[in-house]
């Protein structure tokens, strides 16, 4: 179980890069009591959401892609990308060196528990995945 | 008219009205969905005059309007409900302090007291359903 601010704090230290280096904004901050937390990022073609429903332990890191400046509806799989699905259709595209240039992008954070271990996996998966969206398949 | 051979209560209404919600229809459609059944509903006068002026109550209320939307995963729900204006969902959850297990059940219960609030209310409850991509049910939503 972890704090709403903490949750926020940590997603935006290891997110940072959606910022510097996609172009992306933070376009909503959500902590709901300690039941749902949500942070999301924008830009002019999509928006990518790192939510965490914190008794459920549901972590759930997806790319929307925008629909004239909208969100798409959530239940649209051709327009709301969960991260573990692109990741796999990427991982076979992208060779162990620059999968390990990008473990050395995030060597610098130390996740202290399950979730931030989890959160810091996602964000290397999600670096790679914007990285390689073009050629993702949907 | 013929005669039912149980009477109607209210938790069977209660009952009866709590289905009907679930369904997605208005308060409105209850009262018709019940009122065709009547002559099952109640055996003697009085009962008759309770069941009615509740429906009435309720119809009354629907006048307010509004949706509440409920669901599986939180972000569909705080997606779906921020298209359709002056929606409402579940997003006044206190902080609450305790172990894990506390957390959960105080967590539950105030939960359970929303839906059990928003149904009462007669705002239209619109459930969004399952969320097809997940692995595990939510808790929460299997007890709304």
């Amino acid at each position: 179980m972890i704090d709403g601010n903490k949750y926020i704090e940590i997603v935006r230290i290891y997110f940072h890069f959606l910022i510097t280096e996609f172009g992306f904004k933070v376009s909503e901050e959500i902590i709901n009591g300690n039941f749902f937390y949500r942070l999301r990022y924008i830009n002019k073609i999509k928006a990518v959401t790192i939510s965490y429903e914190n008794i459920e332990d549901y972590l759930s890191v997806f790319i929307s892609i925008l629909q004239n400046g909208e969100l798409p509806d959530y239940d649209d799989k051709t327009k709301t990308l969960h991260l573990n699905r692109i990741n796999a259709q990427i991982l076979s595209r992208i060779d162990k060196n620059e999968i390990s240039l990008n473990n050395e992008y995030f060597d610098k954070f130390n996740p202290k528990d399950e979730l931030e271990r989890k959160l810091l996996k996602s964000a290397k998966e999600l670096r790679l995945c914007l990285k390689h969206y073009d050629e993702i398949l949907v | 008219m013929n005669v039912a051979s149980e009477a109607i209560t209210f938790p069977n209404i209660q009952e009866t009205t709590t289905s009907f919600l679930f369904q997605n229809e208005t308060p409105k459609t209850i009262y018709k969905g019940i009122k065709n059944d009547e002559a099952n509903c109640y055996k003697n006068g009085s009962d008759l005059v309770d069941y009615r002026n509740r429906c009435k109550g309720v119809e009354a209320v629907a006048a307010k309007g509004g949706t509440t939307v409920i669901g599986e995963t939180m972000d569909r729900v705080v997606d779906a409900a921020a298209k359709i204006p002056g929606s409402k969902i579940l997003n006044t959850m206190p902080k609450f302090t305790g172990t894990a297990d506390q957390i959960t059940s105080q967590m539950m219960q105030n939960n359970r007291k929303w839906i059990l609030n928003e149904m009462r209310s007669g705002r239209t409850i619109l459930d969004i359903v399952l969320d097809a991509g997940r692995t595990n049910r939510s808790i929460f939503y299997e007890m709304e």
